[in-house]
């Protein structure tokens, strides 16, 4: 076990300020986040991810190349660490998903198809989920996604309308993807 | 509502707010406090450089002797679990898979069922066993063996070759217990000796008998081709096996005989005292 004050960033990112962190890293928290819980349905495992990631890309923020892509580079890196959880929990608990009483707001149908919905997405793989959530939830285009899933343009657009199929089977794909 | 609606509804329904969150990071991250501590992984030392190449050299060596002593392994493991080359292996298979029949349950204290006893002197030196055919036993325990594991006995029996032929599978239960009685080989005498049941099946396990290694064999086949040396000639066949009950075991045992031309329901349980 180390320190965090023991690590030394790599250095090129030891020009990384805390006015860097701030610029950069800071707007990506809350999206991280949602990913994030989108991903384990954990608020606590979700934090924990995002505090993961957002150090891990503070240690390799200097590598960067095109700072233009920040956005979908942290959120791969917040994925990662999304799937060790999952693997971790996975190991710990002998089980994976979420519990099958999800908080719900009211009775409303609007709930019930929520908790519905939340389960099926739940019950994706790990890349079909991460496509859906960065895709509908986050509202990232395609290529973006493609870029956090590691995956070509093509391939993610495959894997989004295999889950499309698994989550609407009786939607068309084009109604779906509005 | 669209499919992207509903996703973001659903999720957001159970997304708490998280106003702190970005200042949580951010401490994490970049503060100097001492008090936070993460796994990392050591950099790595340059003492151990000069021994890289020898240590390769030992670890390839030793990669050799595993994936080696694997295949033996594997080797000795199939030959023991092998099935006897002399009995008709398909036959086997099919005896094999002829499901256990249900068996009396014996409480404690009650007496152990007997078979019927029956006359076969006009068959061989024995005058009377337990059984009323096409295979008759001797009683258990005239003599016996106890091991850290169990106890281990001879137990004999003679077939009527007129009704029966091809091999002969039986299983065992003890009929208190339910524990699985098994069958290895005599340790005093030279394994496959002609008249010897052939302990077959997967090992479960092994024992140490008179200083033998004794694997565990759930069943035992018989090879009516090849009886007892001195079974004289017009007298049936007689087997021998060597039959090992654990100490959990009360000694009531039912024994399953299945052979290929008699069916298991009027001859599979002959039950024996131990």
């Amino acid at each position: 076990m180390q320190r965090v004050a023991d690590v030394k960033p790599s250095s090129a990112s030891q020009q990384v300020s805390e006015s860097t962190f701030a610029d950069l890293l800071k707007p990506l928290i809350e999206p991280g986040f949602r990913l994030a819980l989108a991903m384990l349905h954990d608020a606590q495992a979700a934090e924990d991810a995002v505090q993961e990631a957002s150090f891990t890309a503070w240690r390799k923020l200097g590598r960067m190349r095109d700072q233009g892509r920040l956005r979908p580079w942290f959120l791969g890196v917040v994925a990662n660490k999304c799937r060790n959880a999952r693997r971790k929990r996975w190991v710990v608990e002998v089980s994976v998903g979420v519990p099958e009483e999800l908080p719900a707001i009211s009775l409303e149908e609007r709930t019930l198809r929520g908790t519905d919905l939340r389960r099926a997405i739940s019950r994706l793989s790990h890349d079909d989920r991460l496509v859906v959530v960065l895709y509908f939830y986050l509202d990232m285009p395609v290529d973006e996604v493609a870029t956090v899933a590691g995956t070509s343009v093509g391939a993610t657009r495959a894997r989004l309308y295999r889950a499309i199929k698994k989550l609407r089977p009786d939607v068309a794909i084009e109604e779906a993807l509005r | 509502m669209s499919l992207r609606a509903e996703i973001r509804a659903a999720i957001d329904d159970v997304t708490p707010p998280a106003p702190t969150l970005q200042h949580k990071v951010e401490a994490f991250v970049v503060a100097n406090g001492r008090d936070r501590v993460v796994p990392m992984h050591r950099p790595r030392t340059q003492w151990s450089r000069p021994f890289r190449g020898p240590m390769s050299l030992v670890a390839a060596v030793l990669l050799v002797v595993l994936i080696g002593g694997l295949v033996l392994g594997g080797r000795l493991l199939r030959d023991l679990n092998a099935p006897p080359q002399t009995i008709n292996q398909a036959e086997l298979k099919r005896l094999e898979s002829r499901p256990l029949r249900a068996m009396p349950t014996v409480r404690p204290g009650d007496p152990c069922p007997t078979s019927p006893l029956t006359d076969v002197s006009a068959h061989g030196p024995e005058a009377v066993l337990l059984g009323d055919g096409p295979v008759y036993s001797t009683r258990l325990g005239a003599q016996f063996v106890i091991t850290n594991w169990g106890t281990w006995s001879v137990w004999s029996v003679l077939v009527d070759t007129t009704k029966a032929s091809g091999p002969i599978l039986i299983r065992a239960r003890d009929l208190q217990t339910h524990a699985e009685v098994v069958f290895g080989w005599n340790p005093l005498t030279a394994n496959g000796q002609a008249g010897d049941g052939i302990p077959t099946g997967r090992a479960t396990g092994t024992d140490v008998v008179l200083g033998q290694t004794e694997h565990l064999y759930p069943e035992v086949v018989l090879d009516l081709s090849r009886p007892f040396a001195l079974t004289k000639a017009g007298d049936w066949p007689i087997f021998k096996s060597f039959i090992g009950y654990p100490k959990a075991a009360a000694g009531c045992i039912g024994f399953q005989i299945d052979g290929t031309n008699f069916t298991g329901t009027n001859f599979t349980e002959l039950i024996v005292v131990s």
